[in-house]
């Protein structure tokens, strides 16, 4: 339990040093900034943004009543952004937390274990790194049906390698380590090997792993959206786009384009700098570069 | 007046701790036929202070005082073009057999000639039988010349860096390290080409070495190195029968001899000093164990004994 | 067996093998995964279960599976990846339309891309550092992180949309009669901006990727003995840093190319270019389920192709493979 809670302090040092960097300050904080948005979401949206209305609603400019206008069923576009980042947010979050338990608990087994059970598993990782990511999550997505829970699967599935191999090279190297062998001698038992001494150090690692996967999660959910394959009953933004697109007076209304582009964007830019930022931390020597 | 002339050399390392005083005030001489060799342990300055002689010093490290004069010119006021004209045709460096000293995608034909064509005008085909000879000079086949760096072991490797380093006669050739890490046959086989270079060519060389039974072999006068400082320098032989400064008799004493009584290894004690705040008087005081209390305060300065002999110690008068 | 010829033949053969497995997961995912596609195809409620029944036999869909996996590779074999559900023509034929669109575009930027983003890369990496590095890794994270179909929106909105520079979409100006050079010029002009995405996009990978290759080039001992003997800087940045550095950004350029396809998909669908990558777009708005897997294999087969290419490349011109035996 005590290696447990120093994997998770030393997760905090991870942030504090990532706030040193000039990149990670900036990701954290676009970070911060949507995760607000979204769970004030309700105080910040002017109108229910699934709500249709009449005729002479439709495709508003921006104005005092509908901040950036309406889209072409009289729906409010601010609250819908507003509405979105839960979306993102949410998808992202949910599928790299599934994406990086499952590439984890893979990695570990296929390091620690070796032998014949890791060759399998890194075959099967090999394989599944060669097909091609947005085509098998366009199919799979389109053969299950548009629903929330079947776009973080479809995202999580495609997702999970990476994670998978960069822990399970980390185990190799802390297996040769001497703290395993001397745990050995007094007598701990394999599982009890793996979480309570490889586990907690390989915890930094799967950190790092899961800011770069919730970059990519948050980008596939906005392209799956985009054409056409997301849930239609939630809001999101690149369901937003997707109907712009199909309405046919994209060219028109710029306001109704122009915000959930920014806000992909500047999302997605937040989260690279932040996986920027990670990896250079993450590189030996760094504390010592920064004189720390 | 001698080949090259070092006086007061000073490289230090700026880092957030402090300076790191690497190579603190240092002399040498040498002259147009001599082999020198520089002794020390890890860390004492001498391969920093052999950069400097191809003015290699790069940040967070500084030339901060001193000359070296080669043939008669200051070296460290010159500009960048004149340095590199310099590097490969006046001095040249042969480096220790890192596996990676030679470009893994060319062929070593063309690492010989690219130098030759750097610094003589020659036609490339001119370049490239250069480039055989000297291949044949180091003692390997002029067959050889099309193949890659893999294709090599390591003394062959180390060899071919001597035929690089050696292509345009250059007039001073400094050798870093050259045998470290190769098994003794090789070594020995790299040893004998150095003195074949040394009659042959009549190439003054400086040698880096901390293995001592190396210096014993190829050169003519030794420099002992010490945390920065030169301690004690004369020749190779004399250094051997007598050492004089507690370091010099300590590392030979540290030494096995093949043919001696059978005596037990004396090693050093303790460990060579850090060189952000090195030790008040002289350097070696906390290890010497003939230490007096003027050595604590005072610095002892490289005095002449005469007989080209040369010592900083305050025990030797 | 020596050299390059023994490490083509490993490669070839990890390639087909490769490629039988992405065939048989194609047949997986269509068949054992909930949903049965053929509901999801006719949703309309006015399709009665005799008429499901009657296209499920057409098609073969009431046979036990291990038989249908057999004909599956049977028509494979023959090319047959199936009939488009919405043109009524085998699903390659629809493909096969498509192919030199896209090609035409993805060429075109490609070279672009990787000429620009390897000299800013190299320029980058030998500048580490310096402020003129900063600045070009700054911009090319920047476009390399933005996603394609982003991109291509704003590149839509500014451009064609506000300042009707370039067309709204499409290959070429309907109904224009241009031939030859006029259609052409047509074309290229339409090209623009997709290719202008796929370069910032692909280009801003190939500057970060040179660049990383450059540093770690340039960190090697070698380069300290090219300084000691005297080479002109130019000389050790051509011979020495870059011919090293090119080696893993080709190694790269195969692994990338499964993201080069998303992009593809992403760039055609905004700008409405008729190419496979938008035609999986048209399948998927119209269910077209056979098209969608036919593209699916078209395109993995493709990577697993192009890597085997680049992995060929790469030997060739890696002297430790092409000449293979050290000592």
């Amino acid at each position: 339990m005590t290696k447990l809670l120093h994997g998770l302090s030393s997760v905090k040092g991870f942030v504090m040093l990532l706030w040193t960097n000039k990149m990670g300050r900036f990701g954290l904080m676009i970070f911060a900034i949507f995760a607000v948005i979204a769970i004030f979401a309700p105080f910040l949206r002017t109108v229910d943004p699934n709500a249709t209305g009449s005729c002479e609603n439709m495709l508003v400019p921006p104005c005092a009543q509908f901040w950036f206008g309406t889209d072409d069923l009289a729906r409010d576009i601010w609250s819908q952004l507003i509405y979105g980042s839960r979306i993102s947010l949410l998808v992202g979050f949910t599928a790299a937390i599934i994406a990086v338990a499952v590439g984890t608990a893979v990695g570990v087994i296929a390091g620690f274990y070796g032998g014949k059970i890791g060759e399998v598993l890194m075959r099967i990782v090999d394989f599944f790194m060669m097909l091609p990511t947005l085509p098998l999550m366009i199919i799979l997505a389109a053969v299950l049906g548009p629903s929330i829970w079947n776009i973080i699967f479809v995202v999580a599935i495609v997702s999970w390698t990476t994670t998978a191999r960069v822990v399970r090279s980390q185990v190799l190297s802390l297996k040769e380590r001497a703290f395993v062998e001397a745990s050995r001698c007094i007598g701990a038992g394999d599982s009890l090997l793996m979480f309570g001494e490889i586990f907690p150090n390989v915890v930094p690692i799967i950190f790092a792993q899961a800011v770069l996967v919730v970059t990519t999660a948050i980008y596939s959910e906005a392209v799956l959206a985009f054409l056409g394959l997301g849930d239609p009953t939630t809001v999101s933004w690149g369901m937003m786009l997707h109907f712009a697109f199909e309405s046919g007076v994209m060219s028109r209304t710029p306001n109704w384009i122009a915000p959930p582009v920014a806000s992909i964007v500047v999302l997605i830019i937040g989260f690279t700098f932040l996986g920027t930022a990670v990896s250079d931390v993450l590189k030996p020597g760094y504390k010592e570069t920064r004189g720390l | 007046m001698a080949l090259l002339e070092v006086r007061n050399l000073k490289i230090y390392y700026f880092t957030r701790a402090g300076a790191v005083k690497a190579v603190d005030d240092i002399d040498l001489d040498i002259e147009k036929n001599e082999t020198l060799g520089l002794i020390g342990e890890s860390g004492c300055g001498k391969t920093t202070a052999v950069f400097a002689f191809l003015r290699f010093v790069t940040p967070p490290g500084r030339i901060v005082g001193g000359k070296i004069i080669f043939e008669g010119r200051d070296i460290i006021p010159l500009s960048d073009e004149e340095m590199r004209l310099l590097r490969g045709q006046g001095i040249a460096m042969v480096f220790q057999g890192a596996q990676n000293a030679l470009n893994p995608v060319m062929t070593v034909g063309n690492q010989i000639s690219e130098v030759i064509l750097e610094h003589e005008s020659l036609t490339k085909e001119e370049a490239w039988e250069r480039a055989k000879e000297q291949l044949e000079l180091v003692g390997i086949g002029s067959e050889r010349v099309k193949n890659y760096p893999h294709e090599f072991s390591g003394g062959m490797k180390q060899r071919v860096m001597v035929a690089i380093a050696t292509a345009c006669n250059p007039r001073l050739l400094i050798m870093d390290e050259p045998v470290t890490g190769l098994d003794v046959i090789v070594q020995r086989q790299l040893l004998s080409l150095t003195n074949a270079l040394r009659e042959k060519m009549r190439l003054p060389i400086i040698f880096i070495t901390h293995d001592l039974s190396v210096i014993a072999e190829t050169c003519d006068n030794v420099a002992v190195m010490y945390a920065g400082k030169i301690v004690e320098q004369g020749s190779a032989v004399s250094l051997y029968k007598d050492p004089l400064h507690p370091y010099s008799k300590g590392l030979i004493g540290s030494y096995p001899s093949v043919r001696g009584e059978k005596k037990e290894l004396k090693s050093i004690p303790g460990a060579p000093p850090r060189l952000i705040d090195p030790p008040k008087g002289c350097r070696f005081s906390p290890r010497c164990s003939y230490a007096m209390d003027i050595c604590r305060t005072e610095e002892p300065k490289l005095k002449n004994m005469g007989d080209n002999r040369m010592v900083a110690c305050h025990l030797i008068k | 067996m020596k050299g390059f010829a023994g490490f083509a033949i490993k490669k070839v053969g990890a390639a087909c093998i490769t490629v039988f497995a992405i065939v048989c997961a194609n047949f997986v995912i269509f068949r054992l995964v909930p949903g049965d596609p053929l509901r999801m195809m006719f949703r309309d409620p006015r399709v009665s279960a005799e008429q499901m029944q009657l296209v499920r036999e057409r098609f073969g869909l009431d046979k036990p599976l291990g038989e249908q996996f057999l004909a599956y590779l049977r028509e494979l074999a023959h090319g047959n990846l199936g009939i488009s559900f919405w043109q009524k023509r085998p699903a390659m034929d629809v493909i096969a339309d498509r192919v030199p669109q896209t090609l035409l575009l993805i060429v075109t930027a490609l070279i672009i891309a990787v000429i620009l983003g390897t000299i800013f890369g190299a320029i980058a990496g030998w500048k580490m550092g310096t402020r003129s590095d900063s600045v070009i890794l700054s911009i090319a994270l920047s476009l390399y992180s933005i996603p394609a179909f982003c991109m291509g929106i704003i590149l839509m909105l500014i451009f064609a949309f506000q300042l009707s520079i370039f067309p709204l979409g499409g290959i070429s100006t309907a109904a224009s009669g241009f031939t030859g050079f006029e259609y052409w010029k047509d074309v290229a002009w339409h090209m623009f901006l997709p290719a202008l995405c796929v370069v910032f996009w692909y280009g801003g990978e190939y500057v970060l990727l040179t660049r990383s290759a450059m540093v770690d080039a340039l960190g090697q001992d070698y380069i300290i003995t090219a300084r000691a003997k005297g080479l002109k800087e130019s000389a050790i940045l051509k011979n020495h840093a870059l011919r090293n550095a090119l080696l893993p950004v080709v190694t790269i350029t195969g692994v990338n190319l499964a993201f080069a396809v998303a992009g593809i998909i992403e760039v055609e669908t905004v700008f409405s270019w008729p190419g496979i990558g938008r035609l999986v777009y048209d399948a998927v708005m119209k269910r077209d389920y056979p098209v969608l897997q036919a593209t699916f294999v078209v395109f993995a087969v493709a990577i697993v192709l192009a890597n085997l290419v680049v992995d060929l490349i790469y030997g060739y011109i890696d002297p430790r493979i092409k000449v293979g035996g050290g000592e």
